[in-house]
């Protein structure tokens, strides 16, 4: 027989040859992939928000505690709580950063882990302004803070209907379908269209007496940030009610888009001529990486990474030592006089009657938009 | 005899081993999910909780607002047109496809039709967005040839038009199989008789090609029914179907025995209406 000569085999003999193929390969694999850093999940909106995040926190926590931080995108912060709250036990992130209105609802369903100063010591810098208990427990902690507002496309629009800082404007004839209004599974827009009309944020029925009269303005009704980022920088309309952060990320990209709060809107709760602010908060799920969680939400309030977070989102620090915004930022957040203008609406509030709200707002409104 | 009897179970044993991980897989992860649903529906709701006590408030809620009979109207209405227009579309190009001669036409056209699908939903939203807004191309083309604007999106001409375009490839691919089916020979048969080209596609190739038009409907009609992204992002928060009700109501606001109560209308909808139409097309199969 020559070297290169087959020899036939059974077929016993090819399934151990195969079977040693196989665990050889496996316990190669195992052997010689480096064993996994330990990591965490943390939810963050796409874009601007998981740059900021990233870049000046995420990539800064990893140098420090050589834990990986990974990111579980969102299109809205109300998604991701149902998501949650569906997983209730397993969790599919470890750190939850959304809106308010939503970790409000997770934190009612059960699955946060409350905060203390013991897990979280820079919690003792917060401003308690961003501490809000829910019965008599933290269950998050506000990251930054955000003013919505009107986003105006002021070089679209044409000198002789200018604005002119008032919130009878948007009503103007003349600027029929020119904007956009956000649903209203959006506490903001709702209380401020409710304060104009003389309601406040335990009185809605004004705000959709205002949208029922605002109603031929608007060409369409959007759900998520990008719809209307989409529409402003298009030119499709001229004006959004969003928040000053998305309006940021939108200037970053070259359109040229204003941020205005109008002045004559009526006082509401002692405060005159109110800006809805919120702060959008983060905190722990119960039953994923508590300990790295906490960690994280630690780093995240320290001076160092609410500078490099806010500076890149151009939002408000929550914590007071933290050093000052750079100056191009100072458009998009609430500066002298405008701070004493900031309105906290209830959430909470909202979030018992958002329900019957939506269906009325597809009854009533919804049917008038686009048809003036 | 005995021995080919005994063969026949090995090989119905054989074939339930082979299906039992598609069972185990279906029944979990789709029945089990349905049945929950199906409970789930019957269950009040609480702000934040759901509380596990029967009531049918859910299906009242439904079926005594004008606002939810209304959006199941306009469901059916555009998953319908859109079920139609695909079949009316995709025909002629599923006729051309099975019956070129041309390799060279075959293939361009199948390119056309395959290259459509490997695009994202998303991505094929935005470039419709993109052509159908006001400051859109084709109104940019209307202005340009002094007519217009077009409202073609945030209402139901946009859904449709994009939902047709998300469609039609499946139509064609569904239609192209079954005209292939239909043996040429009848065809040139029914041409060497006397008949027109019309009387031979209306009394040969569409009869026999029944079956085919009844799947291209049942999935076009059914895709069309639970269409989500198409109406959310084209819809301008104006126009609604009923999986966008039922987004918002599982996300925004919890109550998710509310959401499966429109889900269980909306398959039950989708079954009856389904059926109704298979009925009619075998009846007229059967009779043909």
């Amino acid at each position: 027989m020559t070297l290169f000569s087959c020899t036939a085999i059974t077929k016993l003999q090819a399934i151990v040859v195969i079977v040693i193929i196989i665990v050889a390969g496996a316990a190669g694999y195992y052997l010689l992939t480096p064993k996994e850093k330990p990591y965490i999940t943390v939810t963050t909106w796409g874009e601007n928000f998981l740059d900021a995040m990233k870049n000046g926190v995420g990539v800064p926590f990893e140098q420090q505690y050589g834990v990986e931080v990974r990111y579980a995108l969102q299109g809205s912060s109300g998604e991701m709580a149902a998501k949650l709250i569906a997983e209730k036990g397993n969790p599919s992130a470890d750190v939850f950063l959304g809106g308010e209105q939503a970790v409000v609802r997770a934190a009612l369903a059960g699955i946060m882990a409350p905060l203390t100063e013991d897990k979280v010591p820079n919690l003792k810098d917060i401003a308690s302004a961003a501490k809000p208990e829910l019965n008599n427990t933290l269950w998050y902690v506000g990251v930054f803070g955000l003013a919505s507002g009107w986003a105006l496309r002021t070089d679209l629009i044409p000198a002789n209907l200018a604005y002119n800082g008032s919130w009878r404007w948007f009503l103007d004839p003349r600027l029929k379908g020119k904007f956009t209004v956000h649903d209203p599974t959006w506490t903001d827009q709702m209380s401020w269209a409710a304060a104009v009309y003389g309601g406040d944020d335990h009185n809605y029925d004004p705000a959709l007496k205002f949208f029922k009269d605002f109603a031929p303005n608007v060409k369409f009704v959007f759900s998520t940030d990008a719809e209307a980022t989409n529409a402003l920088s298009s030119g499709e309309i001229w004006g959004a009610y969003e928040y000053a952060t998305v309006v940021y990320g939108l200037a970053q990209k070259g359109v040229q888009v204003q941020m205005v709060y109008p002045e004559d809107v009526p006082t509401v709760n002692g405060i005159k001529s109110p800006i809805t602010f919120d702060i959008d908060v983060i905190g722990v799920v119960k039953g994923g990486k508590e300990d790295l969680a906490y960690k994280f939400i630690n780093y995240i309030l320290s001076p160092e990474a609410q500078y490099e977070y806010c500076s890149r989102l151009g939002n408000a620090p929550v914590n007071p030592k933290t050093k000052p915004m750079p100056p191009e930022i100072a458009p998009y957040l609430l500066t002298g006089s405008e701070l004493e203008r900031a309105w906290r609406v209830d959430l909470q509030y909202y979030s018992t009657i958002q329900d019957k709200l939506v269906e009325r707002w597809q009854t009533e409104i919804a049917p008038l938009i686009g048809k003036g | 005899m005995e021995g080919t009897r005994s063969d026949d179970n090995r090989v119905n044993l054989k074939q339930l081993f082979l299906l039992f991980p598609s069972i185990v897989y279906v029944v979990l992860i789709f029945q089990l999910a349905l049945a929950l649903m199906l409970v789930t529906a019957f269950f009040r709701y609480q702000f934040p909780h759901i509380v596990d006590q029967f009531t049918l408030e859910n299906f009242q809620r439904f079926f005594s607002s004008s606002l939810y009979l209304g959006t199941l109207y306009v469901t059916f209405k555009i998953a319908a047109t859109t079920s139609l227009l695909s079949l009316l579309l995709g025909y002629p190009v599923a006729y051309a496809l099975a019956r070129s001669q041309s390799r060279l036409e075959r293939a361009v056209l199948f390119v056309a039709v395959l290259i459509s699908l490997f695009l994202g939903i998303i991505e094929r939203i935005y470039a419709w967005v993109l052509l159908l807004q006001d400051t859109g191309i084709v109104n940019r083309l209307l202005a340009t040839l002094g007519l217009g604007p077009v409202r073609l999106m945030y209402n139901e001409v946009g859904i449709i038009i994009a939902s047709t375009h998300f469609l039609l490839s499946y139509a064609i691919f569904t239609l192209m199989g079954s005209i292939q089916s239909v043996s040429p020979s009848l065809e040139e048969a029914a041409l060497g008789l006397g008949a027109s080209r019309v009387r031979m596609f209306m009394d040969v190739t569409l009869p026999l090609t029944l079956p085919g038009i009844l799947s291209c409907v049942l999935l076009t009609f059914s895709l069309g029914m639970s269409a989500f992204v198409i109406p959310m992002l084209m819809g301008g928060g104006l126009v609604w179907m009923l999986s966008n009700m039922i987004y918002d109501r599982v996300v925004f606001t919890g109550n998710i025995p509310f959401a499966s109560a429109i889900a269980l209308i909306l398959l039950f909808v989708s079954i009856v209406s389904t059926q109704l139409v298979t009925m009619l097309v075998t009846k007229k199969i059967k009779v043909g």
